[in-house]
């Protein structure tokens, strides 16, 4: 671990305030985008995330130097904002379903494009919630699907089910946003 | 929003292995992805940093006491009030009185003499039936001023014997003393 990142959490163990600020802006940008990828507005997202950092802090005292604090940190923001996720969810789970054609030709044309950040955002955005959820719970974060049935309530082939279509959808999506761009400007992607 | 990359692995080793290069690129992506957060969310993380002070009051506990209290109040009320309009004990107190015995009792009453001294002070208390008698008269120390005809059942407590044999004369000092019939109201009658 880094030294002052560990000499700035012993101080945060103390309470000592200005360490605590410290500690926020070193991570709340990735606290932030974490949060920001599991809600739909950036007031949920700060709601989120203030949570999230009253748990870090209140926590703090259970994490142990040999983990990666971003990723202790992480784990806890993808757990607040899935209980809030589901707090609001209220039995639309499977509401927003549904189905995106997909033909051969966009997924080899996901498959060979670059994507940026912002055409990644636009796909997941497009993306039915449960299946952002899910996707972004086993793709980007690494849960396994017994981990996700447990944090959504759901069964474990529900989780396997959900995965498989938003996985599909986002190939989808991408590649149509790939086969426009080199429609578009064909040399963009030479 | 501001997005910026940075190579940051992921904290969580996935053990899926059946990502595709494509989900492995946006999985990196995201995961290396920053927004600056709100300006006020630092002021509102400090703030609920911020331990509350110690309530001292609990509301609940406030309200029960007050609740408990307005009980306690209520039931003097209720008692005060049942003690004012309540046809509770007759008291007759006739102090350096002397009771004696009267003639023999009807079948279901029996009738008691009062002897009151010269002083003829008595006191009757509430449903007690007082009547003058001009036809008695006494001399001595125990000078009989009046007759009290009292029900059995308001002496009964006083003198059990008596209602035993009430065909003896006896006398009843109570000298001093108040003479109480309890919830009954007792028929009394003075004979002067």
């Amino acid at each position: 671990m880094d030294p002052e990142l560990k000499e700035l959490l012993m101080r945060c163990k103390a309470e000592e305030r200005s360490a605590q600020t410290a500690l926020y802006r070193r991570f709340a940008p990735q606290v932030f985008a974490t949060a920001m990828r599991y809600t739909d507005s950036r007031e949920t997202a700060s709601d989120v995330a203030q949570e999230s950092w009253v748990k870090v802090f209140k926590n703090l005292g259970k994490f142990t130097e040999f983990k990666s604090f971003e990723g202790w940190v992480r784990r806890i923001t993808v757990n607040t904002a899935i209980t809030h996720y589901r707090r609001n969810l209220k039995h639309k789970y499977h509401s927003d379903v549904e189905e995106v054609l997909i033909t051969p030709r966009d997924m080899e044309a996901a498959k060979q494009a670059d994507f940026t950040m912002s055409e990644i955002q636009t796909a997941m955005a497009a993306l039915p919630k449960g299946y952002r959820t899910v996707v972004q719970l086993y793709l980007v974060d690494g849960y396994s699907h017994k981990e996700i049935a447990e944090m959504l309530g759901v069964d474990v082939n529900t989780s396997k089910s959900q995965l498989s279509r938003g996985r599909k959808q986002l190939q989808a999506f991408l590649g149509a946003m790939a086969q426009r761009a080199s429609i578009h400007d064909p040399r963009a992607k030479e | 929003m501001t997005s910026e990359k940075q190579n940051t692995p992921s904290p969580l080793d996935p053990t899926q292995g059946d990502l595709s290069p494509l989900e492995m690129s946006i999985r990196e992506t995201l995961l290396s992805e920053t927004i600056a957060p709100p300006s006020g969310l630092e002021a509102r993380v400090m703030k609920s940093l911020i331990p509350s002070p110690p309530r001292f009051v609990n509301s609940r506990a406030l309200g029960a006491a007050a609740a408990v209290i307005m009980l306690v109040f209520a039931g003097f009320w209720f008692a005060a009030d049942m003690g004012e309009t309540a046809p509770l004990a007759p008291s007759v107190s006739v102090p350096n009185a002397t009771v004696t015995e009267g003639s023999p009792a009807p079948t279901d009453s029996f009738h008691q003499e009062v002897v009151v001294p010269s002083d003829g002070r008595s006191d009757f208390g509430q449903g007690v039936g007082v009547s003058s008698s001009p036809s008695t008269t006494e001399t001595g120390a125990n000078q009989e001023v009046g007759q009290v005809r009292l029900d059995a059942e308001g002496l009964a407590p006083l003198a059990p014997s008596m209602l035993e044999s009430p065909d003896q004369n006896k006398t009843l000092s109570t000298q001093g003393q108040e003479v109480q019939t309890e919830r009954r109201p007792a028929n009394l009658e003075v004979k002067q």
